[in-house]
């Protein structure tokens, strides 16, 4: 669970009472800033359940600040959730997903998937140390029993290319970590790629570190957020995760699986269904408690997504090293044979060669190494970079209030404001016998 | 700083081991001490979830939205009210039936004006006078809260009287206790 403190969680609770007269709480939220509200923002519509309600098309509306940059998804939770009760395809009387790169068998050419779509989640459960870090909702979503049409559906995806770089980078990752001989319990790896790039790159450091999957979100036949991409990736190369376990070490470091795509570009499009996430990192004191010391954020930007400042930024204030490594840092080697039927990347390399290759653990130099530097080695830039705090519209210090509502309609042009009061009656009370 | 203050206050007939009571209770104790705007609304959607399956049950109401330099001073007011328990009577000796006893809950909120969430409480509350006191007024209202802005709220209370197991006040005690609270429309 995440560390809940006041920048994170900006509602405090001041009183709570549990006691035969009364029972309840009071909560009190520090640092409210006072934007005003534009015409044009309250016509800004969020996602309404309108549609599924009432059997009219898809209606979707979202109320946000108006600003340079996309909104952030704060109202991810209360879509899964609405996702969970009413149906994944809440909103649309289409159910059909576009399952590009779909194909019917799994990476090793059998149909055994099938009997795993419902049981996703407890199939790829990481180990009971890592537990605790995991978020498998989208893995959870095609075994609700009113998800049914997304369960029969659901089928594997071999997007041969991001995939198999995502693979070899993967088990290029898992040799560097071998190659320090004993694999460090002190390491957690963190994969923000794309959601099948993630899949197969954790696919392919299955058999040496413990993946642990935070996909917090759910698929929609309009979703912003192709999900339902990600549960394909992990169909065909299911075989490599259940494998796993029997390879890997029992106490092997975890390696979590991010969707890059969680804080996709979303600005109000009135066909689109907000099904971005935000993801939720261990809290310092679990990294602590666990022996993580260094962590290696895999991604392919040049810095850590908006949503993972505050949490990494505060690790590294309790003196656990964060670094970057960059996807394209790994070099993929075209395979020479040019048949389908095998992988066209052979492998992939950090540095672009396999004598370059051995210059990772210098650039992240927490562990002794037995082998020499490279010769006439530079380091990569990425391995540079250091956390640093930034705001965002996920730290409280970037002072803008942002809006989203579920299910309601807002009024076009703000017409119903009240002057003064209003309701069924105009006295206080509410005390026993006040 | 201006503010806007909504209060919701609902009285049912439901006897001391009421489902109702009961369910919430835990959600206000299992509620997080602290909580992201997120977690405010699925606290209220499940408020809401709880409420609308007893809406049969309510049988008083008053809710109320003051948008004047009044609004803050009326939600302290509010607060203090409900969180001094020092003139509760008791009601231990209370001679009615179970199925006569009532239980109260109510919903307070103080939001910053001209915020998203001050406008979204305006139109939630945009509801013609002969439909303030229908039952299903309060289930919109509930559902305006579960949708609210809860990044522009300063603070929000949400309380049961009594607890689950404890004896309840009758209408002859609503009328002294709870006076600001009217009968509901048997309309819709």
């Amino acid at each position: 669970m995440a560390e809940r403190t006041p920048t994170s969680h900006p509602i405090g609770r001041l009183t709570l009472f549990d006691q035969d007269e009364l029972v309840g709480a009071r909560w009190w939220q520090q640092g409210v800033e006072s934007p005003l509200v534009s015409d044009s923002m309250s016509r800004r519509a969020a996602l309404t359940v309108i549609g599924v309600l009432v059997g009219a098309p898809l209606l979707v509306r979202v109320v946000e600040e108006m600003g340079e940059s996309d909104p952030p998804p704060d109202t991810i939770q209360g879509s899964t959730e609405m996702q969970r009760a009413a149906g994944w395809a809440v909103g649309t009387n289409n159910s059909k997903l576009d399952w590009a790169d779909g194909t019917t068998v799994d990476v090793d050419g059998t149909p055994n998937w099938k009997a795993h779509v419902r049981t996703l989640a407890q199939d790829t459960k990481p180990p009971a140390r890592w537990l605790p870090w995991s978020v498998p909702t989208l893995l959870q979503m095609p075994g609700l029993p009113v998800n049914t049409t997304l369960a029969e559906q659901c089928q594997p995806i071999n997007n041969q290319r991001q995939m198999e770089l995502g693979w070899q980078v993967g088990r290029a990752l898992a040799a560097q970590v071998e190659r320090l001989g004993t694999v460090p319990k002190d390491l957690l790896v963190i994969l923000d790629l794309p959601g099948p790039q993630a899949v197969a790159t954790a696919a392919g450091l299955a058999d040496t570190l413990a993946p642990v999957f935070v996909l917090d979100n759910c698929p929609h036949p309009a979703g912003v957020v192709p999900a339902h991409l990600t549960i394909g990736a992990l169909l065909y190369l299911l075989p490599r995760f259940l494998s796993a376990p029997l390879l890997r070490d029992a106490d092997a470091p975890p390696v979590l699986v991010l969707d890059a795509s969680r804080l996709a570009a979303y600005r109000d499009e009135s066909d689109r269904f907000d099904n971005r996430y935000t993801a939720t990192l261990p809290a310092t004191t679990e990294l602590r408690e666990r022996g993580i010391n260094h962590v290696l954020y895999v991604s392919r930007g040049n810095d850590v997504q908006d949503d993972l400042v505050h949490q990494i930024t505060s690790w590294t204030a309790s003196n656990i090293d964060v670094r970057l490594v960059d996807f394209a840092d790994f070099t993929g080697v075209e395979s020479t044979i040019q048949n389908p039927a095998f992988s066209p990347i052979s492998r992939a390399w950090y540095g672009g060669s396999s004598a370059d290759d051995a210059g990772f653990w210098f650039d992240y130099s927490w562990y002794d190494v037995r082998y020499e530097r490279p010769y006439n080695w530079r380091a990569r830039s990425a391995s540079f970079w250091r956390p640093r705090f930034r705001p965002t519209y996920f730290s409280s210090s970037f002072g803008r209030v942002h809006s989203a509502r579920w299910g309601g309609v807002s009024s076009s042009g703000g017409s119903h404001w009240f002057g003064g009061r209003s309701g069924s009656w105009t006295r206080t009370g509410g005390s026993f016998f006040g | 700083m201006a503010r806007t203050f909504f209060n919701l206050q609902m009285a049912f007939l439901s006897p001391p081991d009421d489902e109702l009571r009961k369910r919430v209770r835990d959600l206000i104790v299992s509620s997080d001490a602290r909580q992201t705007a997120d977690e405010k609304r699925i606290m209220y959607t499940r408020l809401r979830r709880i409420i609308v399956p007893a809406l049969p049950q309510l049988q008083r109401v008053a809710w109320d939205l003051v948008r004047t330099d009044r609004a803050e001073s009326d939600y302290q007011e509010w607060y203090a009210d409900l969180e001094d328990v020092s003139d509760v009577p008791d009601l231990s000796a209370n001679q009615a039936t179970p199925t006569e006893q009532h239980t109260i809950v109510t919903v307070i909120l103080l939001a910053e004006r001209g915020t998203n969430a001050d406008k979204e409480l305006g139109d939630m509350c945009d509801i013609p006078e002969a439909l303030w006191l229908w039952r299903s007024t309060c289930s919109r209202l509930l559902a305006g809260l579960k949708d609210l802005s809860f990044t522009s709220v300063h603070g929000d209370g949400l309380y049961l009287q009594p607890a689950p197991g404890q004896p309840g006040p009758t209408a002859a005690d609503m009328d002294e206790g709870w006076d600001n609270l009217a009968l509901v429309n048997e309309s819709p």
